[in-house]
């Protein structure tokens, strides 16, 4: 079922009509009727009390005489009026006087009505009873129960002309609203389907045209009103779309040609990278060159503090070998030669030839000893270059391809770092620890660990012999694992220390403290450090109060053996 | 009455219209009104024993259907006398209405004649039957030229000059009344009165 405000608008506007026509005929109607039912019922309340009157009035002599069947004649008029059923007299005391039944049935007298009156009975009867009054006397009364039939048939001839009249009215009224609402609906629905045209068709150039100058005339107006006002705004969108169309292409080819030079600029970028890739890679081949070069120079001291020792040791042999009294045996041998063919005399007679087997066994004796010195400082000698062999197989054992990652043991690659500067360690007194935790074998790149601890180690060491003198010139190495997979090598001096703002600046290329130093070594040493993925830091508390380099290294475990 | 009371506390009847008929024919039993006794259709107690209560009323009703000239009255404070002649058992009634009602705005006096010459003037003149004819003649010739209604109660009366008769007819009083007579007493009979009557004509 379709609710009311879903009907078209036709069909409202006639049930519109219908309704309030319908309304107002059927109260009107209603009003009718109940006025014309009220004026009816009162006219027979005055004809039946004007009848009971008359009757009343007719039959005063037959109550004074006592003539109850003249009062009954007189009753048997009412035989006239149709709507009367009963009638009865009464006398002054009450009692049942003369009575009239229009239809023979048997209604017994009824007593007398309590008052006088008109009602109408549930039944649908009007009671009159009339007080019958005779020279100023209240001889009796008179009561006429009489039927409403007339009433209904009234009624029911009025509802059959209302339901009649409604009916026709009604269709007339439908006949009528149908031609006449259309002045309301025709345009109403003229200006739907224009909207709906100009939904489905998006033509907003489409008008209404207005047939009357009523608020529909203005609905009109105002709906050409706003089509223009959505024409004008469509322009203008179009307009802006299209702007923005050119500003889009416009901006599409000024990214694009941005994009090409971006991508140029990347694959520039990309070359410069690759360029510093180069560079970068020639700067480590240097650096480790320097890594190399330090190293090779602290061999090279190592080995020229040997050479130093092998020197003096060749220098005592040739100065032995110089004041040797080998040439006292040359003159003594020339001496027998020259007295070859009296050496017998010679020896036995000549001063000289006297003292000759004493100066010889003296001399064999010197002799013995001579060569006997000799030998030892030899074989010193044949001890310090050994040392060098030492030396330099070490260097040669670590100068292999860099970037192999071993399985190293990390407190042998610091014994290794030691003993590459031992001999700096012995000639200055710097008492070394070592503070070794128990690290299992790691996985590193060597090589580059060795690089960077020669290089503290040196580092350290030139602190310690160009700082303040101390009592006690103290190096310690320790290691410590600061996580699962990371470890931490502390080299503490305590040297001459680092002034806080240099804590940085020392890691940087070119810097240095030392006169002959060249600002290589440590910043070799903090790229290595970062290469392996580690970290670099120093600290000190001040000059002259040491420092502590921390190499912070992750690694990656080593298969333990099971 | 009692058999009636008897019957109705016998049978403890509590409906109201029994109770109420009940009380009604007390009513009518103790005012002693004439129908009570025939609707009761109690033979015991004949209606000839309310003749003379119902002839004093009609009497008394006469005055009301029956139009006397102004000349009837000497003045609007005279009373309107209704005089019996003869020994009809009517004043007892009479009385008692004229206690409490008025004819034309009159007070109602009675007067009792024990003769023909004795009689005053009067409205009605009620002549009982045990009067002589003679007596009753003399009567109504005395008053042939007087404002008064003549009613008696003997057969004939009518005919022989007397306005009003009353007569029994199936147990109930009727009267007969000569429109002629009347008119010569310059009376006007109501036509309601008229209805109720058997008209007569003089002999």
């Amino acid at each position: 079922m379709k609710s009311y405000k879903d009907f078209a608008i036709n069909t409202k506007l006639t049930l519109l009509v219908l309704l309030a026509g319908g309304v107002a005929l059927l109260m009107s109607c209603i009003a009718f009727v109940t006025n014309d039912m009220n004026m009816i019922r009162s006219s027979m309340v005055k004809q039946m009390s004007t009848l009971a009157d008359v009757l009343g009035a007719n039959s005063t002599a037959a109550l004074s005489f006592d003539d109850p069947n003249t009062a009954s004649e007189l009753l048997a008029s009412l035989q006239q009026q149709p709507a009367v059923e009963f009638a009865c007299i009464y006398d002054a005391s009450g009692h049942a006087f003369a009575s009239y039944h229009r239809l023979r049935s048997v209604s017994p007298p009824l007593p007398m009505p309590a008052q006088h009156g008109y009602e109408f009975t549930d039944e649908g009867y009007l009671d009159v009873a009339r007080p019958i009054d005779h020279a100023g006397q209240s001889i009796g009364t008179i009561y006429l129960h009489a039927s409403m039939d007339e009433l209904r048939d009234q009624m029911l001839r009025y509802v059959n002309i209302v339901a009649a009249v409604m009916i026709v009215s009604l269709g007339a009224s439908i006949l009528l609203s149908s031609r006449l609402q259309r002045v309301i609906s025709v345009p109403i629905l003229k200006l739907a389907d224009a909207a709906e045209r100009i939904s489905v068709e998006r033509d907003y150039a489409i008008r209404v045209t207005k047939s009357a100058n009523d608020e529909l005339g203005t609905l009109y107006d105002q709906f050409n009103a706003m089509l223009d006002q959505i024409q004008q705004g469509e322009a203008a969108v179009q307009q802006a779309h299209d702007e923005l169309e050119i500003k889009i292409e416009q901006r599409t080819a000024q990214l694009s040609r941005a994009n090409t030079e971006l991508s140029r600029e990347i694959s520039e970028r990309l070359r410069a990278e690759l360029e510093l890739e180069a560079v970068h890679q020639q700067l480590m081949t240097s650096a480790r060159r320097a890594g190399m070069a330090e190293m090779a120079t602290g061999v090279l001291h190592n080995v020229g503090n040997v050479l130093n020792s092998i020197n003096v040791s060749a220098t005592l042999a040739s100065d032995r070998m110089r004041q040797s009294k080998v040439t006292d045996l040359i003159r003594a041998t020339q001496m027998i030669e020259s007295h070859a063919e009296d050496l017998g005399a010679f020896i036995t007679s000549d001063p000289k030839g006297k003292q000759l087997p004493g100066f010889l066994s003296l001399l064999a004796a010197h002799l013995a000893d001579e060569r006997a010195d000799v030998v030892k400082e030899l074989e010193l000698l044949s001890t310090k270059i050994n040392h060098v062999k030492t030396i330099v197989s070490t260097q040669q054992s670590y100068a292999g391809v860099l970037g192999v990652i071993e399985t190293v043991d990390i407190a042998t690659t610091l014994d290794d770092a030691l003993k590459l500067n031992s001999a700096s360690f012995d000639r200055h007194q710097i008492a070394v620890a070592r503070q070794y935790e128990d690290i299992p074998k790691v996985r590193l790149d060597k090589q580059k660990v060795l690089q960077i601890l020669v290089n503290l180690v040196k580092n350290a060491k030139d602190a310690i012999t160009d700082g303040p003198h101390q009592k006690e010139r103290k190096l310690t190495l320790r290691t410590t694992l600061s996580g699962e997979k990371s470890l931490q090598i502390y080299i503490i001096d305590n040297g001459m220390g680092i002034p806080p703002e240099n804590l940085t600046r020392i890691f940087s290329h070119g810097f240095t403290t030392k006169k002959k130093g060249h600002g290589f070594g440590l910043h070799s040493c903090a790229n290595a450090a970062s290469e392996l993925g580690g970290s670099l830091v120093a600290k000190s508390d001040g000059p002259g109060k040491g420092a502590t380099f921390i190499l912070e290294l992750p690694f990656e475990p080593a298969e333990v053996p099971a | 009455m009692t058999i009636i009371r008897r019957i109705a506390n016998a049978r403890r009847v509590s409906e109201r219209r029994w109770r109420l008929w009940a009380c009604v024919l007390l009513v009518c039993g103790v005012m002693g009104h004439p129908r009570s006794g025939i609707a009761q259709q109690n033979y015991d107690e004949p209606v000839i024993n309310r003749e003379y209560p119902l002839k004093a009323l009609f009497l008394y009703n006469f005055g009301g259907y029956v139009e006397w000239p102004a000349a009837a009255f000497s003045t609007s404070q005279d009373p309107f006398v209704i005089g019996v002649l003869g020994s009809a058992p009517v004043d007892e009634t009479l009385k008692e209405i004229s206690a409490s009602r008025k004819i034309g705005g009159r007070k109602i006096v009675v007067r009792r004649f024990s003769s023909v010459d004795g009689i005053e003037t009067c409205h009605i003149l009620f002549i009982a039957r045990d009067v002589a004819p003679q007596q009753q003649l003399a009567a109504i010739n005395r008053f042939q030229n007087y404002h008064v209604l003549i009613v008696g109660e003997s057969p004939g009366f009518a005919e022989r000059g007397g306005s009003v008769n009353f007569f029994v007819e199936a147990n109930k009083i009727r009267f007969e009344i000569n429109i002629d007579t009347a008119k010569q007493h310059q009376l006007k009979i109501s036509a309601k009165l008229l209805s109720l009557a058997k008209i007569v004509q003089g002999s």
